[in-house]
């Protein structure tokens, strides 16, 4: 396995679900922060790792996502300045502002500043999981990771993806030779030339791309789907969702059978993923560069397994535990429970068995 | 330019703050609040500003209420608690309206007393504005699913009973015209469009001289205490006035009475329930169920006076046949009437009427009946949550030691 994608994509995927979910169920700024140190000390582990290594897709990924991480950083700032200001609220006031000035004018409190706090707290922890998330698996990883029921998506998202940036490198090109031969772009008319060039080339890629991917055999192996399997597809799909549907009705105005209601929206999420489950077995794909599962990837699985399973229970059967409202007439200090807090430090495990960038000269 | 520009802002927006810190009128509206079981909670707010929200008197009033400031309806009132009794949905744990979720909706609906009968209101709490002599109501109950607004009012009661401006208050009575006006219509002031910035604090002892002659306002001061001239020196710190009540005053062993008290005037209030003087807040309640006759002590203490009050709670054995304990307590609702010997007129009097509506309470007579309480001051109750103590944060502190570590550990690795 390449060393780039250290673990595997599904216990990174794992992973990134536990850390999202612990960090939605809460607003407890200690677990919060915890969380963030931890998520904080492995993107650190990874820019380090990516610095001392020699491949260039991996070198430059990190780094990217640093200025979306700074720009969170900003906005956190920016969230608790805004809470801070615009909401008069709160015990313990630390200055007023005379209150006929337009929204800002009243207390200025703390526990409003506190809560901007937290907020932002809550925000910049999810930017730093995905961009983690990102940087250890490139688009092209997560784009295989997409189930076999939706390969057109794939297909097209990764041609975009790849598109993109070469049709902006072309669009350069074109204007740099027509400003070589006089051409001044003035109004709409003149811009008219570079479109048809830019067109013209867009054309000239696609069919390039579709005679490789048919070279390669793109789209032989699907197998063709009886008149039986398309009723049966068809029939289950909308009993999936009419199930769906019922449940959500169900849960919304008869308030009195819960488990109803949950139970519909279990049937009908389960029937939707059998049959498209079913739809996706007809597609065989060939892998390339095939991915394997060590012992890391199961310690990995089991620790974020444990976080999302902790904090999911947590949420069901005491939501007290991760409770944390800074207003009156609930405390300004939030509670702590030292289990809990071994808990939210489960996302930092991959920066341990993260391995050392492998030496310059050895093969990955 | 640009800072004569900044400095003209500035001044203007300074003038405007300005203008509000002029005020130095109290006013006040008072607040009937029933709850699901028929128990009924009255305050009496105090506010220097022209007028304040609903909600801003709900907040004044020192019951501790929930609300979400920021709910699409404008701010929602979730739950009222006052000492035992207790009703509504803790936001954000649960939702505001949480048993309003289809045709059945119980929640807290809004009144406002007008001509000595209850409207029921059309702006939002936050919305509407309160003046002096106002009385806000408010109910917890189903609503009308098809006629709109609630089926269930508060009691009337009206602005004199709730707020008795009778008791010497140091600068608000000096600065008021001793005009009894009997009739609680809301006086008729010329409504400021700025926003006002109501003090929930004590009232301060500055007077100044040229107040007294500008009164065109007629305030409410049923009655006036004799002898009351207003005073152009800053007068001395006024008398201490302990509020105590203890309600009902006999319970059979086992059960328990309730210990209400207000102090204005000092600065700190210790409670002696025999076993030893605690610091108490100036204006609580609390629940006492002691298996002997006992005595409670509070005595308000300032840097130059102190007062105290006693009540004593009595414990009669329970009686023989166990499936009538019915006809002992009756004698209790009279005597905690009218028993109370405190400075101030107990407003007790109109909680006869009002229980005997709320039937199910008057005749229970286990639970302490919750008995109507009027305070100036208004005192935010503790939260409910517990405190992080010191094995909690010692605990903190260590998982921050070793998540700290290991990073540092993690990074080392990869250089």
């Amino acid at each position: 396995m390449s060393s780039h994608v250290v673990f595997h994509p599904y216990a990174w995927t794992l992973w990134l679900a536990a850390g999202m979910t612990a960090v939605l169920v809460t607003r407890n700024p200690l677990y919060l922060l915890i969380l963030l140190l931890a998520a904080s000390f492995l993107y650190a582990a990874l820019l380090r790792r990516a610095q001392n290594s020699q491949e260039d897709a991996a070198h430059n990924r990190p780094m990217a996502w640093k200025t979306i991480v700074r720009l969170a950083l900003f906005l956190w700032a920016f969230t608790i300045l805004f809470n801070a200001l615009t909401v008069h609220v709160g015990d313990h006031v630390l200055f007023r502002l005379p209150a006929s000035w337009p929204i800002v004018g009243g207390p200025i409190t703390l526990e409003a500043i506190i809560y901007g706090f937290v907020t932002g707290l809550n925000f910049v922890s999810l930017i730093l999981l995905f961009a983690i998330y990102n940087s250890v698996l490139g688009p092209h990883t997560i784009l295989r990771m997409i189930p076999g029921f939706a390969y057109q998506t794939g297909v097209a998202i990764s041609i975009a993806i790849s598109f993109v940036p070469q049709t902006v490198i072309a669009w350069g090109e074109i204007r740099e030779a027509q400003r070589l031969r006089g051409h001044k772009v003035r109004g709409l008319r003149d811009a008219l030339p570079l479109f048809v060039s830019l067109l013209g080339y867009g054309l000239d890629r696609a069919i390039q791309l579709a005679e490789s991917m048919d070279a390669r055999g793109f789209g032989g192996r699907i197998l063709p789907v009886g008149r039986r399997e398309t009723w049966l597809i068809r029939l289950s799909a909308v009993l999936g969702l009419l199930l769906l549907l019922g449940g959500l009705v169900v849960k919304a105005y008869y308030r009195s059978l819960p488990w109803a209601g949950l139970g519909l929206l279990a049937a009908g999420a389960l029937l939707m993923g059998l049959n498209l489950w079913r739809g996706g077995r007809r597609i065989h794909r060939t892998r390339y560069r095939r991915w394997f599962w060590r012992p890391r990837d199961t310690l990995l699985a089991l620790s974020s397994g444990l976080l999302l399973l902790g904090v999911l229970l947590l949420t069901w059967l005491q939501p007290r535990a991760l409770f944390y409202y800074p207003y009156p007439p609930y405390d300004i200090l939030p509670t702590f429970n030292p289990l809990l807090g071994l808990l939210f430090i489960l996302p930092l495990l991959p920066a341990l068995l993260l391995p050392p960038a492998p030496a310059p000269d050895a093969s990955p | 330019m640009r800072p004569k520009m900044i400095l003209l802002l500035a001044s203007l927006l300074l003038a405007l703050g300005w203008q509000q810190s002029r005020a130095q009128k109290y006013n006040h509206a008072g607040l009937v609040i029933r709850f699901g079981d028929g128990s009924v909670v009255t305050a009496c707010v105090q506010f220097d500003s022209e007028s304040i929200s609903g909600s801003e008197a709900l907040r004044l009033s020192g019951l501790n209420v929930i609300f979400d400031p920021a709910s699409s309806l404008g701010e929602t009132i979730c739950k009222i608690s006052a000492g035992s009794n207790s009703d509504g949905c803790d936001y954000p744990l649960e939702d505001c309206f949480c048993q309003c979720q289809g045709a059945d909706c119980v929640y807290w609906a809004y009144y406002h007393l007008k001509n000595n009968a209850w409207e029921y209101s059309g702006q939002g709490a936050s919305n509407y504005r309160v003046r002096d002599g106002d009385v806000e109501g408010w109910a917890w109950g189903p609503g009308n699913y098809y006629g709109g607004g609630s089926d269930v009012e508060p009691p009337v009661i009206p602005f004199d009973q709730i707020c008795h401006l009778s008791t010497p208050t140091p600068t608000s009575t000096s600065t008021l015209t001793a005009t009894p006006t009997p009739t609680p219509s809301p006086s008729p002031t010329p409504f400021a469009t700025d926003a006002p910035t109501p003090s929930p604090t004590v009232v301060k002892t500055f007077t100044p001289t040229k107040v007294p002659t500008r009164t065109p306002t007629p305030t409410r001061t049923p009655t006036l205490a004799p002898g009351v001239t207003p005073s152009p020196t800053p007068t001395p710190r006024p008398p201490i006035v302990i509020d105590f009540q203890l309600a009902p005053d006999i319970v059979i062993a086992g059960e328990c009475a309730q210990l209400q008290w207000t102090i204005r005037n000092a600065d700190t209030a210790l409670l002696d329930d025999g076993a030893g003087e605690e610091n108490v807040p100036l204006s609580s309640a609390r629940e006492v169920c002691p298996a002997h006759d006992a005595t409670y002590t509070l005595r308000a203490v300032r840097a130059d006076s102190q007062q105290s009050e006693s009540r004593t709670l009595h414990i009669r054995a329970p009686s023989p046949s166990p499936e009538s304990p019915e006809p002992t307590p009756p004698p209790s609702p009279t005597p905690f009437l009218t028993a109370t010997p405190s400075p101030t007129p107990a407003p007790t009097s109109v909680s006869t009427p009002t229980l005997a509506a709320g039937a199910p309470v008057a005749t229970e007579p286990a639970a302490p009946t919750f008995q109507p309480i009027s305070r100036l001051t208004p005192q935010p109750e503790p939260g409910s949550e517990g405190r992080s103590s010191l094995f909690t944060l010692g605990g903190f502190l260590i998982i921050l030691i070793a998540l700290m570590g290991g990073g540092v550990w993690a990074l080392r690795r990869q250089s």
